[in-house]
């Protein structure tokens, strides 16, 4: 069997990915689906500590957090889209109504 | 490469090697990962978190309704 380790190393690396991906692109659906690689980071650490430790509890908090991240991508894509009719970009340099 | 991607690699690489120098610190217990069946995650979902999932619910319906409000065509 694999041991624990090769798991949450990979979700480190998923993590690291997605942050990496989060802080440096000026593209938002890029910028979005690198939040999702982070989401999927911690659902690994999750599931695999709920089947380490042999409970459940993990893989059902696994299944939330993937019907929590659906909701957070239909929300989000729908204010990219508005963006784009409103601005006519989604180039995140540009997109500064929100900053002070 | 600007200065704000030298910075954010900086942050990333010193991420990584934080989480995994720890985990390589770790010593972890005995144990292999065991298969949890699907019947199981089942019986809990509706068991143990009837109340979650309900809300869970909620928050999918009301995520919707807010993407179709947010995305709907403005009637001229």
């Amino acid at each position: 069997m694999i041991p624990i380790e090769y798991f949450l190393a990979l979700s480190a690396i998923l993590f690291a990915l997605g942050a990496y991906g989060a802080l440096t692109r000026r593209n938002t659906i890029v910028v979005l689906m690198s939040i999702e690689i982070m989401l999927n980071a911690a659902n690994i650490n999750f599931v695999a500590f709920s089947s380490f430790f042999n409970d459940v509890s993990g893989q059902v908090f696994a299944l939330f957090s993937i019907a929590v991240a659906a909701a957070e991508v239909a929300v989000g894509l729908a204010i990219l889209l508005n963006l784009l009719k409103t601005r006519e970009t989604i180039d995140l340099e540009e997109i500064n109504i929100l900053r002070w | 490469m600007n200065r704000h991607t030298i910075a954010s690699i900086i942050a990333v690489a010193g991420l990584l090697v934080i989480v995994l120098g720890s985990l390589l610190v770790v010593n972890w217990h005995a144990g292999d990962i065991s298969q949890i069946g699907t019947e199981k995650v089942g019986n809990a979902v509706f068991d143990d978190y009837g109340f979650t999932f309900l809300v869970i619910g909620l928050v999918m319906f009301t995520a919707m309704l807010g993407g179709v409000f947010l995305a709907k065509e403005d009637e001229k």
